[in-house]
């Protein structure tokens, strides 16, 4: 029997948009930023790793074991795995976290092939799930983003400066465009409808909610002119509006650059208010791999023709 | 088109031993040709990396939006994907997707302890507490707003939250390196201050603070309780001061 030409486009549709090539400097230099991102983060975790992983410290092994016990979280915490469960020393979490800065450099400058950017993401899962109870959504993030970044082929900063292999496209990289891209689009909607289970997203109290602890902010927002009612309700109202417009517009052809610029600026916002550094330096390179068009020209030069049943798409640049 | 593609399949059925029966059959037979002269992905390989495309998004819609109470089902599914969210570090769990609520759990929090007896839970604000360093057992001089502030905000609010909820026992297991550490202290609490969204009168509050008891090397927490509004009559010990509470019984009790 014949497939109906409905399906047989839903079908294409779905596979332009998953394993369409795509051009593997733009992976690279996300790989890049987000191997930036993680460097900061072993970086910051350096100071006071002896403190809490080590023996006898409110977060050693034998005590997070007995956490577990005394709470009943066991069983929620068996797939929690983790190397350093079985380190003692500080000297192992500072050789850790060394090595960890190490290799994202080495992911972010293209170096180590495949091995480098697979290796930072299950370092840094380690250390996350090491973290526990301290890890926030910073860690989420850079795993959800670090995992799909590392599908793509090698490549880096250095070869995109070069202006060497601007042309090189492949599936893999389109595949991590796209999976980055699609990760962070459902992200920013659970954050946007995660948003609306509180009400200071509705009475205008949002934005200041963000920055009222102020004595854990590296800037003092509640000094400022944030307590202008006027001001800090705005700022929330646009808040909680930017992201539904921004996803919209992102994923429309016409419009992707405004909405790609809607949800940096939301993530800007955020870092600012909430002191959320890595937070917002993650999404919003997460936000950049948005891209709704099919790239024709990769298309063309790695299958040698364009696809069947290929749209009427604009390229992308 | 259906030139070209008859075209094709004439020219390819004379190659191949088997001609492909329908058209669906042969725009299969199509893609797998082109996959494997271009190195794009075979059909097996796009189909069992869109089931898996489906699943990881799903699951981690699941995961990020079961973070403000979630339905029963929600909490099931969740339960389903979280082996595989927790072991890549995909999952939400209890982190604030939503950035902020403007609940209590999210005040600053800080951990004080103090040398003085303190064995009345009312007396709790007539001792002297020093402030335990963040990120350390000393004070010394943190950034607020960047990590290391930040892990330390998030362990004493779960563990202001987890005293909360009744279970003093699993917050001393987390105290307990600090009342060790400092061995002339004999209670420690953790400190919730308001923030510019509380009221005006509104107070720092104490919503774990606990006696520590040392023998022989052994370091114990004992949580002090504030006293729960009660009807039961309280005898005092002299009638006379009370300025003219009649008969000796106190109603009413202490405010916690």
């Amino acid at each position: 029997m014949n497939r109906a030409p409905k399906q047989l486009s839903v079908a294409g549709g779905w596979d332009r948009f998953w394993f369409s090539p795509a051009s593997v400097a733009r992976s690279a230099i996300i790989r890049s930023v987000l191997s930036i991102a993680t460097a900061f983060y072993f970086l910051g975790a350096w100071s006071d790793a002896a403190f809490w992983y080590t023996d006898g410290g409110p977060l050693s092994a034998a005590r997070v074991a007995t956490f577990l016990r005394t709470s009943g979280l066991e069983d929620a915490a068996t797939w929690i795995v983790s190397p350093l469960f079985l380190a003692k020393s500080a000297w192992l979490y500072k050789l850790y976290l060394a090595v960890g800065i190490f290799v994202a450099l080495v992911a972010a400058i293209g170096r180590g092939g495949r091995i480098a950017p697979w290796l930072l993401w299950l370092l840094l899962v380690g250390w996350a799930n090491r973290a526990m109870i301290l890890s926030d959504l910073t860690e989420t993030l850079l795993s959800l983003g670090l995992f799909a970044s590392a599908i793509a082929p090698p490549g880096g900063l250095p070869v995109v400066w070069l202006q060497l292999d601007r042309a090189r496209s492949h599936w893999l990289a389109g595949f991590s465009q796209r999976l980055i891209a699609a990760q962070v689009t459902v992200v920013l909607i659970a954050t946007f409808i995660t948003m609306l289970g509180g009400r200071v997203w509705f009475n205008g109290l949002g934005a200041y909610a963000l920055a009222a602890p102020a004595q854990d902010r590296t800037i003092d927002w509640t000094a400022s002119a944030l307590v202008n009612a006027t001001l800090h309700e705005g700022i929330t109202h646009l808040m909680v509006l930017a992201v539904p417009c921004g996803l919209l517009l992102a994923w429309t052809a016409k419009t992707h650059r405004v909405g790609q610029a809607i949800l940096v600026l939301w993530c800007i916002a955020t870092a600012l208010l909430g002191s959320l550094w890595l937070y917002g330096l993650s999404l919003a390179t997460m936000v950049m791999a948005i891209d709704p068009c099919v790239d024709v020209r990769a298309e063309i030069r790695v299958r040698g023709q364009l696809p069947r049943e290929h749209p009427d798409g604009s390229p992308s640049d | 088109m259906s030139q070209k593609k008859s075209s094709r399949k004439r020219g390819r059925s004379q190659s191949s031993p088997h001609a492909p029966s329908t058209t669906a059959d042969a725009v299969d037979e199509l893609d797998e040709r082109e996959s494997s002269q271009s190195g794009m992905p075979s059909v097996a390989t796009k189909t069992w990396l869109s089931i898996w495309v489906c699943f990881h998004l799903s699951a981690l819609f699941v995961s990020f939006t079961s973070v403000v109470e979630p339905s029963s089902l929600q909490a099931r599914l969740s339960q389903l994907v979280h082996p595989y969210l927790r072991a890549g570090h995909f999952a939400a769990d209890d982190r604030p997707v939503y950035l902020a609520h403007g609940s209590e759990s999210e005040r600053p929090h800080r951990l004080q302890v103090t040398s003085d007896e303190l064995t009345d839970p009312d007396a709790v604000e007539s001792v002297d507490w020093q402030t335990v360093g963040t990120g350390g057992y000393e004070a010394r001089e943190i950034t607020p707003g960047l990590s290391v502030s930040d892990r330390a905000a998030r362990w004493l609010s779960t563990a202001a939250t987890l005293a909360e909820n009744d279970q003093p026992g699993v917050v001393a297991e987390l105290l307990l390196p600090i009342a060790r550490h400092f061995v002339d202290a004999k209670a420690i609490r953790i400190v919730r201050f308001p923030t510019d969204l509380d009221d005006v009168n509104a107070v720092a509050e104490s919503p774990y603070v606990a006696r520590i008891v040392r023998a022989n090397d052994v370091v114990s927490l004992i949580r002090l309780t504030p006293r729960r509004l009660s009807s039961q009559a309280v005898a005092t010990p002299n009638v006379g001061s009370n300025g003219g509470s009649n008969d000796g019984l106190n109603g009413g009790g202490q405010t916690p």
